[in-house]
C-alpha cells in the first residue's frame, strides 16, 4: 500500500504550524428534536485540523443524529454547523465538499461492482480515475474491486466505504463505527490508515463508536455524550492524567493512621496491604515522605493510569458496567 | 456535475436485472401484438377467399330457396302480398347467382378489382345522394344520409387517388402493426409496465440506504432528483417507442410497411341525443376530416410520450413520497385500476376525466375525437390533453422536489 499526496498537502501542514491551529468543523449549540423527543440536547464541539475526534455515548445517546446533520441529511433545529468555514445550512454544497463520509453502515449499490460505486462518486465530484484506483490500493481492495457488491464481506464493504469517503481527499473524514465488522487485521490496517492520515496529512477526523479500546487507541480527543448532551470533551491525555495512587506497605494499621492525617487526600479502597489514594492537589512526594519518615516499609508506590472505560463509566450514566 | 448524475442513474439503470426483465416482457408483448396481427390477418384472408365466398352465398341461396317454399305453401299471406315477396325473394337469388358467377370469375383470372368496386360504390354513394336531394325540403334524417354519403365518397376518392387497396387495412404491415401496438401498449399495458420500471426509482434507494451515500456528496437534492426523473422518463420514452420502431421494421422488412397514405377519421364531432330516455352523443354525419395514416401514427405517438412522461412523474411523486418500492407498487396500482373502475361506473367522473391523466391511455379515440362521445367532453382533444399532462407533469414534479428537499433522511 502506498499513499501519494500532492505538494499541496504539505503546504497545508506548514500553515497550521505558521498560523495556528485550523479549525475544520465547529458545532455550536446543536439541537434537534424528533417527534416530541429532544435528540440533541445544545451540543457544541470544534475539531482542529490533523485531530482524531472520538465520540463516545451509548445506543441511543444522539451520536448517529450528530452525525446526520453534519452532513445534512437531516436539518437542525438551531445551532450551527461550520466546515471550513462554510455554513451547512447557507453553503450546503460547498461545506459537503470538504466531508467524506460514511453514515452509519457503507451502504452502497450491491448490483454494480465496487469499482462502479466508487466511479459513480467520482463522476459527481470530478475525481480522476488514477485518484480512485490510488483510493483502492490505500484500502486493499485491488483483488475484488471488480467484484458486485453483493458478494463482498462486511469487513470489504467497510473499507470499500472507507475508499468512497477518502475518494476526494477531504478535509474532514466522517466515520460511524469504522471497524464493525472487520477482522483483528483489518482493525489495525484502518487504524493505521486513519493516523496516518491525520498525522501526515493533516485530515481531521472525526469517528463515532461504542468501542471504548478503539477510540483510545485511535483518538486524540474524545466527547463524551449521553442522552443528546455532551457531558465532557477530553483529550487522551487529561482522561489517561490521573491523581490516583496506588501504595501498599508492610504495616497496614499504622499506615492508615498516618493516610488519616494528611489533609487532602482521600482514601478509596484499602486492601490487607494496599491503598488506593485519590491526592487532588496535593504532591504525591510529600504523601511518600511523610510514610517513610515514620519507618513504614513502603513496597509499592504507583501512579495508576486510568482506562477510557473508567472514565467512561464515571462520565455516562446507564453505559457499560 | 448533473451529466455525471445523469450518467450515474443511466449505470444503475441498466446494472439492474429488473430492467432486462421488464424489457424481456415488452419485447414478448411486442412478439405477441405482431402474432395477434398475423392471424387477424388470416382471418381476412380467409373470409375473403373466392371458394369461402361462394360456400357462404351457396347456403344463403338454399335458405333463401327455403323461404319461397315456405311462403308458397302459407295461405295465411294474401296473394298480392305473396307475389310481392316471391318476386323479391327470386331477385335476391338471382343477385347471389350473380354473385357467385363473378367470383367464379375472379377464381380462373385471379384477379380481383377492388378499384372497379370503389367505383361503383362511389357511383351508388351519388345517385343514391340525387335520389335523396331530388325528393327536396329534406328532413334531418336525409342530411345526415348524404352528409355520410359525401364523406364516404371523399374517402374512396382518396384510396383511389392513392391506390390503397381494401388489402392495406388488413394485412400485418409495418404500419398496421404499429397502429396495433401503440392502441394495445397504450389502453392496456403503459401503465403496469411504467410502474414495475420506475416506481422504485426513488423509493428503492431507502432500502437499502443508498439514498444518504448520494446525498452526502456536494450537490443539491434537486439535481439528484432530477437527474433521476429525467433519466426514468427518458429511458421509458426511448424503450418503448424503440421496441416500437424496432417491430415497424422487423414486421416492415417481412411483411412489408403497408400504405403510409391510408385516409383516417379525425377531429369527429358529436352532439347531444336523447335515446330511449338516455342522453347520448352521436356522431355528427359528415364531421371530421381524413388525414393520412403516417399522420395519424405520428399524432398516436406525440400522444404517447406526452403520456409515458405524465405517468412517469406520477409515479415518480409517489415512489419519492412513500419511501418504500412496494408500497410505491401498491399505491400505484391501486389508484390506475380505482380509476379505471370508477372511470366505468360514475359518469360524473367520466366528465371530469379530460382533467385526469389516468384516462388518457385511450389514444386512438384521442386523435379521432371518438372519446368525446364516451365521455361527453367536447374539450377531450389531443392539444387539451397534451396540456393537461405538461401541466401534470410540473405539478407532481414540483411536489417531488418540495417533499424531497425538505425531508430529514432517517435511514
Amino acid at each position: 500500500m502506498c499513499i501519494i499526496y500532492e505538494s499541496h498537502d504539505s503546504l497545508l501542514f506548514m500553515k497550521k504550524e505558521l498560523y495556528g491551529m485550523e479549525k475544520v468543523l465547529e458545532v455550536k449549540n446543536l439541537s434537534k428534536r424528533i417527534g416530541k423527543r429532544e435528540i440533541i440536547k445544545n451540543i457544541s464541539f470544534s475539531i482542529n485540523k490533523g485531530e482524531i475526534f472520538g465520540f463516545l455515548g451509548p445506543n441511543g445517546s444522539g451520536k448517529t443524529t450528530t452525525i446526520r446533520m453534519l452532513v445534512d441529511l437531516i436539518s437542525m433545529d438551531s445551532g450551527s454547523i461550520t466546515i471550513m468555514g462554510k455554513d451547512i445550512k447557507k453553503e450546503r454544497e460547498e461545506a459537503l465538499s470538504h466531508i467524506g463520509a460514511v453514515v452509519e453502515n457503507p451502504e452502497l449499490y450491491g448490483y454494480l461492482s465496487g469499482y462502479e460505486n466508487l466511479m459513480q462518486i467520482a463522476r459527481i465530484r470530478s475525481i480522476s480515475k488514477e485518484r480512485v484506483d490510488e483510493v483502492i490500493g490505500l484500502v486493499g481492495l485491488e483483488n475484488r474491486i471488480k467484484d458486485k457488491l453483493s458478494k463482498y464481506s462486511l469487513g470489504m464493504k467497510q473499507r470499500l466505504g472507507l475508499a468512497a469517503a477518502l475518494l476526494s481527499k477531504p478535509n474532514l473524514l466522517i466515520l460511524d463505527e469504522p471497524t464493525n465488522g472487520l477482522d483483528p487485521n483489518g482493525i489495525q490496517e484502518i487504524r493505521r490508515i486513519l493516523k496516518t492520515l491525520s498525522k501526515e496529512y493533516g485530515m481531521s477526523v472525526f469517528v463515532s463508536s461504542h468501542i471504548l479500546g478503539e477510540v483510545q487507541q485511535l483518538c486524540d480527543i474524545v466527547a463524551f455524550i449521553e442522552d443528546g448532551r455532551i457531558t465532557s470533551i477530553e483529550t487522551m491525555e487529561m482522561v489517561k492524567k490521573s491523581s490516583r495512587y496506588f501504595l501498599e506497605t508492610e504495616e497496614s494499621d499504622k499506615t492508615t493512621s498516618i493516610l488519616e492525617n494528611i489533609e487532602g487526600i482521600s482514601v478509596i479502597k484499602v486492601t490487607d496491604h494496599g491503598y488506593i489514594l485519590e491526592l487532588g492537589d496535593e504532591n504525591p512526594s510529600h504523601v511518600i515522605k511523610q510514610i517513610v519518615y515514620k519507618d513504614i516499609e513502603v513496597i509499592s508506590f504507583a501512579r495508576h493510569e486510568k482506562e477510557l472505560e473508567e472514565r467512561y463509566l464515571e462520565l455516562i450514566k446507564g453505559g457499560i458496567r | 456535475m448533473f451529466s455525471g448524475l445523469i450518467k450515474n442513474e443511466y449505470i444503475k439503470l441498466f446494472s439492474k436485472k429488473k430492467t432486462y426483465i421488464i424489457l424481456g416482457l415488452y419485447i414478448l408483448l411486442s412478439i405477441i401484438i405482431a402474432m395477434i396481427g398475423e392471424s387477424f390477418e388470416k382471418s381476412y384472408f380467409r373470409y375473403k377467399d373466392p371458394d369461402y365466398l361462394i360456400e357462404n352465398i351457396n347456403h344463403q341461396i338454399q335458405y333463401e330457396k327455403e323461404y319461397l317454399d315456405s311462403i308458397q305453401n302459407d295461405s295465411s299471406i294474401d296473394e298480392d302480398e305473396k307475389e310481392m315477396l316471391l318476386k323479391n325473394s327470386n331477385e335476391h337469388i338471382e343477385t347471389l347467382k350473380e354473385e357467385i358467377k363473378r367470383l367464379e370469375e375472379r377464381k380462373k383470372t385471379g384477379e380481383y378489382d377492388w378499384r372497379e368496386e370503389y367505383r361503383e360504390q362511389i357511383a351508388a354513394n351519388e345517385s343514391i345522394i340525387k335520389e335523396i336531394e331530388a325528393k327536396g325540403n329534406l328532413s334531418k334524417d336525409d342530411l345526415n344520409q348524404v352528409n355520410y354519403m359525401k364523406q364516404d365518397i371523399e374517402r374512396l376518392n382518396i384510396l383511389l387517388s392513392t391506390d390503397t387497396s381494401p388489402e392495406d387495412e388488413n394485412v400485418n404491415t409495418g404500419i398496421n402493426y404499429l397502429y396495433n401496438n401503440l392502441l394495445m401498449v397504450t389502453s392496456a399495458f403503459l401503465s403496469f409496465g411504467l410502474i414495475l420500471f420506475s416506481s422504485d426509482s426513488v423509493s428503492g434507494e431507502y432500502n437499502p440506504g443508498t439514498l444518504k451515500f448520494l446525498l452526502i456528496q456536494p450537490v443539491t437534492r434537486i439535481k439528484v432528483l432530477l437527474s433521476k426523473f429525467v433519466v426514468t422518463a427518458l429511458s421509458s420514452v426511448t424503450l418503448i417507442l424503440g421496441g416500437q420502431a424496432l417491430f415497424f421494421v422487423i414486421v416492415g422488412l417481412i411483411k412489408g410497411f403497408g400504405k403510409l397514405s391510408r385516409p383516417m377519421l379525425v377531429g369527429q364531432e358529436f352532439e347531444k341525443v336523447i335515446y330511449d330516455g338516455f342522453e347520448m352523443f352521436q356522431r355528427i354525419a359528415g364531421s371530421g376530416e381524413y388525414i393520412p395514416l403516417w399522420n395519424y401514427i405520428l399524432r398516436m405517438l406525440i400522444l404517447e410520450i406526452f403520456l409515458i412522461i405524465t405517468v412517469t412523474a406520477f409515479i415518480f411523486m409517489v415512489s419519492t413520497i412513500s419511501k418504500s418500492s412496494v408500497v410505491a407498487n401498491t399505491m400505484c396500482i391501486s389508484i390506475m385500476l380505482g380509476s379505471t373502475i370508477v372511470y366505468n361506473l360514475s359518469s360524473s367522473y367520466r366528465k371530469i376525466s379530460h382533467l385526469i391523466f389516468l384516462n388518457f391511455g385511450d389514444i386512438d379515440g384521442i386523435v379521432s375525437g371518438s372519446i368525446i362521445s364516451n365521455t361527453g367532453k367536447v374539450v377531450f382533444t389531443p392539444i387539451n390533453v397534451i396540456i393537461v399532462c405538461v401541466i401534470t407533469t410540473i405539478v407532481f414534479v414540483l411536489v417531488s422536489l418540495g417533499v424531497f428537499k425538505k425531508r430529514d433522511l432517517l435511514i
